[in-house]
């Protein structure tokens, strides 16, 4: 579905963000990549949506990412950004989840049925006619999330979907993302809400990639994840 | 709170204005907006010295302010920032336009007044009628109405995203300014020898702002041609339109208040 092949990102000034990184992620995975801060995932996914310039290729859904096939791509592919306040730009959460599928030929009408059924799947119908600037970041992240569900994607990147979130937010978000029925890579460094949502990890460090596995592999291995500036998750010690 | 945060907080609470419902409100935008153009444009082809033709001018918009339940005062309150630059306008007339006009007792009135005053009615008015416009129609609807009228795409999508910016942009130096007012107590705004360094920064935080803004925007489709409301407005709110512009022009080939004024006056 998805096949990076020697991903490279530079940034000005010469600084690597991604180096060589190679990853083939498979239909219905749900994959977590892991990284402490600066490791490279948002550039990852900015790469995957062809929203920074990079070097090597990345094949998805057989189509490459370059300008030509964005459109197609970017249907079948959503972006949950990290501040929710970057992705609503649209005075009310509604208008916001129907600006992408207007954008795609749906007519109004229809969209707006569409919202009613996401936003009730996840238990959001009292946010429809709320301002996207008097709502919780709680809200807002579950507002953003419906947003990119509204476009039917097949896949769906997630980058720190749990961050600045209350504990109860933070289950909902994990809850929600759960029930998705799509493949997902989530990024994070919430290795919890990895250990939670994902069957495989990548770990990333500085900007390549350390080790691809199963989630108890990589989750589990103290040593491992301390070597790349990460702790076992809570869950697992148990603290 | 912040003055820029209360700012935004102003832009926006005009869009909550705008979605309220009132018979000015249920009218189509387009004719809203022609009309706001014939307004405005009988305004200010106004004789300089015409103040009591201009005058009745008023009418149209206070109509507008009444049917609306928008008070009057919530215009003038909104554009407080504006209006001290529109009543500077002509400011300079009384004193190179000395002939005396009229006296109103011992006091002489010059040329150069009148036509200042005429100036600064013809801002107030143009004001009014614009806020009155904003107020009562929705920024999507008032862009689509632009764009019936083969305004360029180009420029219809500038005016829509300037519109959505300004209150982030806001928010951002409101953000930027409490956090600068927490370490610096006791100051007064902010120090001069900040100014280079902050609206620096602020540049900087509003470009990445826009970049990530316009990144979530293409990757939901957007493609330069924003959607706006598909409303159907009834055809019947066309039908005031011809009356009120009628009524422009009238008051402005017929000294109305002079001419109500001679009915009682010899």
């Amino acid at each position: 579905m998805i096949d990076i092949k020697g991903l490279t990102v530079e940034y000005e000034g010469g600084i690597k963000a991604l180096e060589g990184v190679d990853l083939t992620i498979s239909e219905g995975d749900s994959l977590g990549l892991i990284g402490a801060n600066g490791a490279g995932k948002s550039s990852l996914f900015r790469s995957l949506t062809g929203l920074t310039a990079f070097k090597g290729s990345i094949m998805f859904n057989g189509l490459e990412v370059v300008k030509k096939n964005m459109p197609e791509i970017r249907k079948n592919l959503g972006y949950v950004i990290q501040e929710s306040d970057d992705q609503m730009f649209m005075p009310k959460v509604i208008e916001d989840m129907i600006f992408g599928p207007v954008n795609y030929g749906t007519s109004k009408d229809e969209a707006v049925k569409k919202a009613e059924e996401i936003l009730a799947q996840l238990e959001i119908s009292h946010l429809k006619e709320r301002y996207n600037h008097k709502i919780s970041g709680g809200e807002k992240k579950m507002a953003a999330i419906a947003t990119i569900l509204m476009m039917k994607p097949n896949v769906i990147l997630f980058d720190e979907p749990t961050s600045s979130l209350d504990p109860h937010n933070r289950r909902t978000v994990i809850n929600a993302i759960k029930r998705i029925d799509a493949t997902k890579i989530i990024a994070s460094h919430d290795l919890d809400l990895i250990y939670d949502t994902c069957e495989k990890v990548a770990l990333l460090n500085k900007g390549r990639i350390v080790k691809v596995g199963e989630r108890d592999d990589i989750l589990r291995d103290k040593d491992l994840l301390e070597e790349n500036g990460l702790e076992l998750p809570l869950s697992i010690t148990g603290r | 709170m912040n003055r820029a945060r209360e700012a935004s907080s102003e832009i926006r609470s005009v869009e909550d204005l705008s979605k309220l419902e009132s018979p000015v409100h249920g009218l189509s935008p387009l004719s809203k907006l022609l009309l706001t153009i014939v307004y405005i444009a009988t305004v200010a082809s106004f004789n300089k010295y015409d103040i009591v033709g201009l005058f009745a001018m008023i009418l149209v918009p206070l109509l507008g302010y009444m049917l609306s339940g928008i008070p009057v005062s919530t215009c003038f309150r909104k554009l407080k920032v504006v209006l001290p630059i529109v009543l500077l306008v002509g400011i300079v007339n009384p004193f190179l336009d000395r002939e005396i006009m009229f006296s109103i007792g011992n006091f002489k009135v010059s040329y150069g007044i009148v036509s200042m005053v005429t100036l600064m009615l013809k801002g107030v008015f143009s004001l009014m009628a614009s806020f009155l416009l904003v107020a009562t129609t929705p920024i999507d609807d008032l862009c689509k109405s632009l764009r019936k009228i083969h305004m360029p795409k180009i420029i219809v999508s500038l005016l829509l995203l300037t519109y959505r910016y300004v209150s982030m942009f806001l928010d951002e130096v409101a953000t930027m300014t409490e956090s600068y007012s927490l370490r610096a107590p006791g100051q007064n705004g902010i120090a001069f020898k900040s100014w280079g360094s902050f609206l620096g920064q602020l540049i900087i935080r509003s470009m990445n702002k826009a970049d990530r803004n316009y990144g979530s925007m293409i990757l939901r489709g957007f493609n330069g041609e924003f959607y706006y409301c598909d409303r159907v407005f009834s055809k019947l709110s066309w039908l005031w339109i011809p009356i009120l512009i009628a009524v422009c022009v009238l008051m402005r080939l017929f000294n109305v208040p002079a001419l109500v004024g001679s009915l009682f006056v010899r």
